[in-house]
């Protein structure tokens, strides 16, 4: 017979394991856009040098290895950049087609390895490329007639150019082991061996005349231990190798139209939201994606809630106002994410991937802000990284097409 | 039952029962919610001005303590801290313009859903705000419900450049008292290295061709309030180019630093500094800022920041918002004044 104590003590230790299991068989929310992954997600590039779309821009991106051991990776630019129906010139959601033709938006990808040296930053073009990695010579017979930046398998990193110009879409890299470049967990113990990659990307335009620049993040996903090194990636879930991708986006944003005055005959300034949103589950081995409905919820300054819904395939960049009015500027002053709709300055909307039963349709995101002065000048930008709630419960696989 | 397995089933249990409200372990974050919301840079004078956003992600009614703490020259005016609370309902936003504040009586909505009155900082303020949750009596809890913004603005142009507030986890270990320890226990602790990818200062930017230069704003974690004693701290500078090649300097903050990337290893002519496009002669560096540590319990010497990009001679500027590694051996100590 079980005497009392032993009751307790197996109760607990049942509660124990039961706690362990639990923590163990589910992945936990560290997508961070503050901490290096073995994932690195930029969901915004653009490149746009002739300015087809508005004021000429390219993207910066800067990638750097936080360990002390060299580190490779596999990268992939994902071309959203949609073309017309009729004549395949480029489109986007501002800038529409003649009529009867349609806006086709596309989803290609290119890819290209990439090995870091321990500690190594760089940065490059989005419309150029790297195709020479900094090389100094040093500890090298042949100075730098080999290339730099050699894999373990001998060959040289080169960063090719994004797909096309104007391009529209995103760019990821997961980290790989350097002489198999399979998929692995990071080598820093430092952060639990999570993955050792961060980046940003800084979007530059020149906007009459002069720079205009805005920077984010790259959003990491972290490895957790049992990664089986294949191209099939478990973000969250049963049997994760990543963490899961967040259950929520929270944005704080200032609604559509607001107008901020800083003190009477001190100026004030008007305020525009952009949303770009990519899935954290992607198959680059047969170049589908699934559409992803987003439920957004919106709380003003009044404790007041309202609700909106839409949906995307693999990219989608789309100002708030669009998110329930049609595209472009008609119907904008009619969005609930209009001020003037709101009556308040600031808003905080909660975005939801609805899932199925295959997967958790997760996704990742950036805001961009478009400020205008009420006394005169052009347009200018700033971006920021929106604020990650949970964990997805199924989770999401990221699918890599073969390396070899 | 022996301390070491009461320690162990602590922590799971710990999660089991209150996730998601209050994670377990943690470190600062821009990503998260948390208890104590943190902007390093806040700026109001003729030519700028800072728009403050901050939300309650919980749907609770939550109470804050929030301090501006004046982080100019010491010289010209001696370490200044103004406070005021504000109450966010439920899910609630609010913002203001830092020079503005928010008006003593609402005169858009009743007062049961006003945050409540925030006063404007002096002409010619930089400094940071912190704001800490607290209940109904002023007592510190754990509840994890801030994210913020802080936009800087030309109030001319509009050139602006955004970045997140830091947030510190809280933990239900908080005894209440006014004694915030960043400890892990009672909440999640200041980074242990924080990661600073830049341009070298006068690189040419890869698009335009212009000089880029870099800015870093440093706050230490640690605060006395009660007795008007800043943090210090000593920050260790590891800088990496993308030859691999490494550099270091260091640098000391008190209370609060604003200051050019050329300017921390205080070489006489900038070309000279280990910052710098002309002695690094690559376009992009990896800093690596670690405060060094001491064995004082009575405060701590972690540290949060910001960069900003700055682009033609300043005018156009973008943040940097940084990377962080590990949480610190040495907890911070955050000392609030006492309500009386």
């Amino acid at each position: 017979m079980w005497t009392k104590a032993s009751k307790m003590r197996r109760a607990v230790t049942g509660v124990f394991i039961g706690s362990v299991l639990f923590l163990a068989s589910n992945a936990g929310a560290d997508v961070l856009s503050d901490q290096s992954g073995a994932i690195l997600v930029y969901p915004k590039v653009t490149v746009d040098t002739s300015g087809v779309f508005g004021a000429p821009q390219d993207t910066i991106i800067q990638m750097t290895n936080t360990s002390n051991s060299v580190v490779s990776a596999r990268c992939f630019y994902i071309n959203a950049t949609g073309h017309c129906s009729n004549n395949d010139e480029p489109c986007n959601e501002q800038v529409a087609c003649e009529t009867g033709a349609t806006c086709v938006p596309q989803w290609n990808k290119r890819d290209f390895r990439l090995t870091l040296t321990k500690r190594q930053p760089l940065a490059w073009r989005a419309s150029e490329g790297l195709s020479d990695l900094p090389c100094d010579g040093i500890g090298s017979p042949d100075g730098c007639a080999l290339g730099s930046n050699i894999g373990a398998d001998g060959s040289v990193s080169s960063i090719p150019p994004v797909q096309e110009d104007p391009f529209y879409g995103e760019l990821r890299c997961i980290q790989v082991d350097s002489e198999s470049f399979q998929p692995t967990v990071g080598l820093n113990d430092g952060n639990l061996r999570g993955g050792d990659l961060k980046g940003e990307a800084t979007i530059v335009s020149i906007v009459a005349d002069a720079p205009d620049a805005r920077k984010y993040n790259a959003v990491g996903i972290q490895s957790m231990a049992n990664n089986n090194n294949d191209d099939v990636l478990q973000i969250g879930g049963v049997d994760a190798e990543y963490n899961a991708c967040p259950s929520v986006l929270t944005l704080n944003h200032l609604f559509e139209g607001a107008t901020v005055i800083y003190g009477a005959g001190a100026g004030s300034s008007t305020v525009r939201t952009d949303l770009t949103v990519v899935p954290c589950g992607v198959d680059y081995l047969t170049d589908t994606t699934d559409p992803i409905v987003l439920q957004f919820l919106i709380f003003n300054e009044f404790e007041q809630r309202f609700s909106a819904s839409t949906s995307f395939d693999c990219w989608r960049n789309l100002a708030l106002a669009d998110v329930d009015t049609r595209l472009g500027p008609f119907g904008d002053s009619f969005s609930i994410f209009s001020a003037s709709v709101q009556g308040t300055l600031g808003g905080q909307t909660r975005v939801r991937p609805v899932g199925n039963a295959n997967q958790s349709n997760g996704i990742l995101g950036v805001l961009d802000e478009r400020w205008m002065s009420a006394s005169s000048g052009p347009e200018r930008t700033a971006a920021t990284n929106v604020h990650f709630e949970g964990a997805v419960s199924i989770g999401d696989q990221m699918i890599l097409s073969p390396d070899n | 039952m022996p301390w070491t397995i009461r320690h162990l089933l602590s922590l799971p249990l710990c999660c089991l029962l209150v996730v998601p409200a209050l994670p377990c372990a943690g470190e600062v974050s821009t990503d998260l919610p948390g208890a104590i919301l943190v902007f390093p840079k806040v700026q109001s004078d003729p030519q700028r001005d800072t728009i403050i956003q901050i939300t309650n992600n919980t749907g609770i009614r939550v109470f804050l303590r929030c301090f501006y703490v004046d982080g100019r020259d010491s010289r010209d005016a001696p370490w200044l801290v103004t406070d005021f609370q504000i109450t966010l309902t439920q899910n609630q936003p609010t913002v203001w313009v830092a020079g503005q504040g928010l008006p003593a009586i609402p005169s858009d909505r009743p007062e049961s859903l006003y945050p409540g009155p925030v006063p404007p900082v002096g002409d010619g303020f930089q400094g940071a705000l912190r704001c800490v949750v607290v209940d109904e009596s002023e007592r510190p809890v754990g509840i994890n419900a801030l994210t913020g913004e802080a936009t800087i603005i030309d109030r001319q142009t509009a050139a602006a450049f955004k970045y997140p507030g830091v947030t510190v986890p809280g933990f239900a270990a908080n005894n209440g008292d006014n004694t915030l320890l960043l400890d892990d226990v009672e909440y999640g602790s200041c980074p242990r290295v924080l990661l600073l990818n830049h341009f070298f200062d006068d690189a040419p930017d890869p698009v335009v061709d212009d000089p880029i230069r870099t800015g870093l704003t440093v706050v230490p974690c640690s605060m006395d309030l009660e007795n008007s004693v800043p943090g210090v701290a000593t920050l260790q500078f590891e800088v990496f180019n993308e030859f691999e090649q490494r550099l270091s300097t260091s640098f000391p903050v008190d209370c609060y630093a604003d200051i050019g990337l050329s300017s921390i290893d205080r070489a006489s002519q900038p070309e000279l500094s280990i910052f710098n496009f002309a002695l690094q002669g690559t376009l992009v560096g990896l800093s690596r800022i670690r405060p060094v540590l001491d064995s004082r319990t009575d405060t701590g010497h972690g540290v949060i920041a910001i960069a900003e990009e700055r682009r033609a001679a300043g005018a156009m500027v973008s943040a940097i918002h940084m990377h962080y590694v590990g949480g610190n051996l040495q907890a911070d100590v955050i000392i609030l004044s006492e309500p009386f």
